[in-house]
């Protein structure tokens, strides 16, 4: 996959990713590995249902033990993804990761389900929220925390690709393929070294955000032939439909969709 | 490779990249660092980390509930033969469902059954034969209880390491915190946990949390009631070779840190030479960088 940065319009599919619901119905253990299961959905799933060995007051602390995962689990995903924004603003009136303690949280807990998607951009969400309301320290602010948000949706999804069609290839859940008007690895580079960015550093970039399964987060510049396979990586159609699609050869297609599912961009199918 | 030292107890810390530089000044106050994660892409500092101290292998490898995948094995293989320590070490926990469709992304003890134990025991064995060195496994706490235990948490880990031949990595807040929620003395608590089998502890705070409404792991140093359970657990563990101060935190302070190998030092009486060792190293710090922009996964 080539680096080269080109402009390419987004179809709203893209950038919007299909979200999971909350609620599980409780397979019934049978077997004591099973009985563990139903457990972990229970402490992650605030949908679901009490497994029958846990007693009220057991359910009870088990839930307690429930909303102690999510808080650690999402400050933790906060921290590491709003690090550029927490380095550069000297208006923030708390750290991002602190929302866990408010009763914004607390009324989101009832509805969680760690890991999932669709919590995960609830949660990234109420952080740009947050920060939004901040004094701006330049004009890239709000591309830089729709960066930070894309980036966390990725440190905060667990969720696998479960529902793809064999010989399809589709794009994975949780990726996500963003247009920005800046250059954001020169605007991020600048960050990191500490310094505000001295020049314009106004640019239309596409990237595309994406984890493996083994949790590796990638962030990739798309040229327009990854753009166009993307695209086309709908779950409808095959290697020779996406190669069509994209006006390229055939083995050059298969040779970008390896590239995509080697960073969890894609799903083969 | 760096080794543990042969002629008394080492003390160390886990490896926490942003405290790098100040690790690197201080290996007179460290002996060995645990890794729970690979070094990043752009750790500059870790080559000369590898050169200084013995490197644990605690990652999260995998959980021994299930059977380990081919990519799992692979990778703790690599890890263990970067690193080179002189064992590697797991956790008695099962935290995601077997279709990986939830995970706690969090330490959580398995069932204490028949079931269970077995899986463990044989996960080990293909764990262990796959890094080709010695396993040692961690006692994780619980907060509430599973009518469906069929042994205690002693019985469990007994029968495992005598099946299993694996050491002992005994977390000693863990044990007063199981303790605590069971409303036990730690050390009654202690009975029937096979402390000839340690070979390593680990020491670290607890804290108060408002959901738990009580004390939870934390990334706290260790409190003087911590250190003398720890050391009363030493001294009946005869086969014991490290303790390692347990925080691995981006909050950690180079000053907290300090403060905590102090203590923990102190606490099993080893010495420390402040000026002997101490290493130049006035390298500028680096932030860590977990995306990658090489634009070519290939």
């Amino acid at each position: 996959m080539p680096s080269v940065s080109s402009v390419v319009k987004l179809p709203k599919s893209l950038t919007t990713a299909p979200a999971s619901t909350g609620i599980m119905k409780m397979p019934k253990a049978s077997t004591d590995r099973e009985l563990q299961d139903e457990i972990i959905r229970y402490l992650t799933d605030a949908g679901s249902q009490p497994a029958a060995v846990l007693n009220p007051s057991e359910a009870e602390k088990a839930q307690r033990f429930s909303r102690f995962l999510a808080r650690r689990y999402y400050r933790d995903r906060l921290h590491r993804a709003f690090r550029y924004s927490r380095n550069v603003s000297n208006e923030l009136p708390a750290r991002v990761e602190d929302l866990v303690d408010s009763a914004e949280f607390d009324s989101f807990l009832s509805r969680c389900m760690l890991g999932s998607l669709l919590s995960a951009r609830e949660v990234g969400e109420m952080a740009i929220a947050r920060l939004l309301q901040v004094k701006a320290p330049g004009p890239w602010w709000p591309e830089l925390l729709h960066y930070e948000f894309s980036f966390f949706v990725q440190l905060a999804t667990s969720e696998i690709d479960t529902q793809f069609k064999k010989g399809f290839p589709a794009i994975a859940k949780s990726t996500i393929v963003r247009e920005f008007s800046w250059k954001m690895p020169a605007l991020l580079a600048s960050l990191k070294s500490g310094q505000l960015p001295a020049e314009d550093l106004r640019g239309r970039t596409v990237l595309l955000f994406s984890r493996t399964q083994h949790g590796k987060i990638y962030v990739v510049e798309l040229d327009a032939t990854a753009m166009q396979v993307i695209n086309a990586a709908n779950g409808e159609g095959d290697v020779v439909e996406i190669a069509s699609a994209a006006s390229i050869p055939e083995a050059h297609a298969q040779q970008i969709l390896a590239s995509l599912a080697e960073i969890g961009a894609v799903t083969l199918g | 490779m760096p080794e543990l030292p042969q002629d008394r107890l080492a003390v160390g810390a886990f490896y926490n990249p942003h405290l790098a530089e100040f690790i690197l000044e201080h290996a007179d106050l460290i002996d060995h660092l645990a890794m729970a994660d690979p070094p990043a892409a752009d750790d500059s500092f870790f080559l000369a980390i590898q050169q200084s101290f013995p490197l644990l292998l605690h990652d999260y490898l995998g959980q021994l509930s299930d059977p380990l995948s081919e990519f799992a094995l692979s990778r703790a293989q690599a890890l263990q033969e970067r690193y080179r320590g002189p064992w590697v070490a797991e956790h008695f926990q099962c935290l995601h469902t077997q279709d990986r469709s939830h995970s706690l992304d969090y330490v959580f003890p398995p069932l204490y059954t028949e079931e269970f134990l077995d899986r463990f025991c044989q996960n080990a064995e293909i764990l262990l034969r796959a890094v080709n060195a010695p396993l040692i496994m961690e006692n994780i706490p619980g907060f509430f209880s599973i009518e469906r235990a069929q042994m205690s948490e002693a019985e469990f880990l007994q029968r495992f390491f005598e099946r299993t031949g694996c050491g002992f990595l005994i977390d000693v807040p863990h044990i007063w915190l199981a303790a605590h929620y069971k409303g036990m003395d730690a050390r009654e608590y202690l009975a029937g946990f096979p402390l000839d089998r340690v070979v390593e502890i680990h020491v670290a705070g607890v804290e108060y949390d408002r959901d738990l409404r009580g004390p939870w792991i934390a990334p706290a140093p260790p409190s003087d009631e911590i250190l003398a359970l720890a050391r009363w657990v030493a001294e009946r563990a005869p086969e014991l070779r490290a303790v390692t101060l347990d925080i691995f935190s981006p909050s950690l302070t180079a000053a907290e840190l300090e403060a905590a190998m102090r203590k923990t030092r102190e606490a099993f009486h080893t010495r420390i030479d402040v000026d002997a060792g101490a290493r130049a190293f006035s390298r500028s710090f680096t932030t860590e960088i977990t995306e990658d922009h090489r634009g070519n996964p290939n």
